[in-house]
């Protein structure tokens, strides 16, 4: 008989630091930087305490940190950094090292705003930054979700050739520090997950060099994979979340999930926390009469654009909410949705907030649907 | 049934961990709960404050607290600087840490969570850790936590002898938590 799952109460930073210690990296390089940092400090824990026997290797920096992984990870060991805001930001040059040179890894960023002015709270500019980095970008919802979502990102990222890293965001301070209620496979299920990393990038008796100068004629080619590679990343990471759900017995989507959007006539597009927040506005709504639904983007690279037209072609209008803002053009996700609605005739409608770690209450959103309905919501809303 | 709770202390009060015990609890039990602290970047002895969420079903919201059934302060000094009581439901409860007999709402308690932890010796840096009293009092004023269940909490988080006089913290705040008439 199966041993029962034990059901815990964590911080988000906890929870993601738990199935960490259940994947058994090998070579762990992580600079501290709030709201990251009790992960880390968990994860130095877990190896203090014998649970996790990883090199933990000090570094000086966030850049250095991608750097030491990405040639451990280059060396055939599994392994794991996380950051930040500006860490994230530091790191970037190794970032487009490690998607360009399809190193399979995994980085969790506990995302918050940038500076300046100088905030230590949620949004999501620096994740949705690194979008043309050739990572796969994922985002949790709750603390379930970010425990789920990092063992399901070391299988996507070491998926038989597939070689593509995957960085898993989840929103700052309102997963990293909050305690919320989840449950967590054994240690032994984890194992049959997740077996031990088997491939090498390199092989030893003949090694080559990575990362080398491609001239103009070859450039192009490795783009041109690295573009074929991303939009193969949605069928892996569908089918890792079927197998992951059916081990969980639970169902964990992997490119988006839909609540009460078959005879929805207004589709709510979010991502991450909040998500929670528009489950919440949907039921006010349709206790008021109004057919809403949420759609949430839990990949944000590979976009997944197929499903969400789907999702939205039949919808009298759009809503996204944004939490990220591209200045000069309008929000991150909302362009993305638009770009992915191309040609269709529904309205998307564009709702920027939650920036710098703005609270946004359920009955904001309720009554930004509530002005659709009635057609006096404004193409672009600010909460300021 | 859903219970929310927000907290209010001075850092180095173990605001954070109160609520963090109080989920933990509830957890125990089979309820679904939420510690949400609020980071401002802050230092020792700055405003604090946690908002706590219990509930028989899963949760989905992540925003703050705002109508809470139950304030709890800390340090009754906050009184004249925070409005703690913004928001409260009329018929909720408001819990101090206080000798005194102070009424702020209707339905207000009192409890000496500082003198618990003063006898129990529970003073870490010159600060009285009033925390595991004042979960111990919340123990009693909510419905959805159970005084076995926090004291298991308490002993499973501070080990050995710290855990034991941490449990006698809760069970003494549980046990002399007063309204004030």
């Amino acid at each position: 008989m199966q041993k029962a799952r034990k059901v815990l109460a964590l911080v988000g930073n906890h929870a993601v630091a738990y199935a960490v210690k259940q994947a058994k990296p090998q070579v762990l390089a992580v600079f501290p930087i709030t709201p990251q940092t009790t992960m880390l400090e968990k994860l130095a824990e877990y190896i203090a305490e014998g649970e996790l026997k990883a090199e933990l290797v000090k570094i000086e920096s966030e850049h250095s940190a991608m750097a030491t992984i990405f040639g451990a990870a280059v060396a055939g060991a599994r392994v794991f950094t996380a950051t930040s805001s500006q860490g994230l930001l530091y790191m970037t040059e190794m970032i487009y090292w490690v998607g360009g040179a399809r190193v399979p890894l995994v980085a969790a960023v506990a995302t918050r705003a940038i500076a300046a002015p100088w905030s230590i709270l949620d949004d999501h500019h620096d994740f949705v930054s690194k979008r043309d980095a050739i990572w796969i970008q994922m985002m949790a919802e709750d603390v379930q979700d970010a425990y789920d979502l990092t063992l399901m990102a070391f299988r996507i990222s070491e998926y038989p050739n597939l070689l593509l890293p995957v960085m898993m965001g989840f929103d700052g301070f309102i997963l990293t520090h909050t305690m919320e209620r989840l449950e967590v496979l054994n240690d032994e299920e984890v194992d049959e997950f997740l077996p031990p990393r088997k491939f090498n990038l390199i092989d030893f008796e003949d090694p080559v060099s990575i990362g080398q100068v491609a001239d103009s004629s070859e450039y192009i080619k490795y783009r041109y994979y690295a573009m074929k590679a991303m939009e193969n990343a949605k069928s892996v990471i569908e089918e890792v979340s079927k197998e992951y759900s059916k081990l969980v017995g639970r169902n964990v989507p992997g490119l988006v999930e839909d609540f009460m959007c078959d005879d929805a006539d207004y589709a709510i597009v979010a991502m991450g926390a909040w998500s929670g927040d528009v489950r919440e506005a949907v039921r006010r709504l349709r206790g008021e009469g109004i057919k809403a639904c949420l759609l949430k983007v839990k990949t944000f690279r590979p976009f997944p654009k197929e499903l969400i037209r789907k999702y939205l072609s039949e919808k009298k209008a759009v809503l996204v909410m944004d939490r990220a803002y591209s200045y000069g053009l309008g929000g991150v996700l909302a362009s993305e949705v638009k770009s992915a609605m191309y040609g269709l005739q529904v309205p998307v409608y564009n709702f920027v907030a939650g920036l710098g770690g703005q609270d946004v209450r359920p009955s904001v959103i309720v009554d930004m649907v509530k002005k659709l309905h009635e057609g006096t919501l404004q193409e672009e809303v600010w909460l300021v | 049934m859903i219970e929310e709770i927000s907290l209010f202390g001075r850092g180095g009060q173990g605001v954070v961990t109160a609520g963090e015990l109080l989920v933990s609890a509830a957890v125990k039990d089979d309820l679904y709960g939420q510690s949400i602290p609020f980071y401002g970047g802050e230092r020792r002895g700055a405003p604090v404050r946690s908002d706590v969420r219990i509930s028989d079903e899963p949760l989905y919201l992540h925003r703050r607290t705002y109508n809470p059934d139950v304030v709890a302060v800390f340090d009754s000094t906050l009184l004249d600087i925070l409005k703690v009581t913004e928001g409260l439901k009329e018929d909720g409860s408001m819990l101090i840490n206080s000798k005194r007999l102070l009424k702020v709402w209707k339905n207000t308690y009192v409890v000496d969570a500082t003198g618990i932890a003063k006898d129990l010796g529970l003073v870490v840096a010159g600060w009285a850790v009033v925390n595991t009293a004042m979960a111990g009092a919340l123990a009693n004023l909510l419905h959805t936590i159970k005084l076995d269940s926090l004291e298991e909490v308490v002993k499973e988080t501070f080990s050995g002898k710290l855990g034991e006089l941490n449990a006698e913290a809760v069970d003494l705040g549980y046990r002399t938590v007063r309204r004030v008439d």
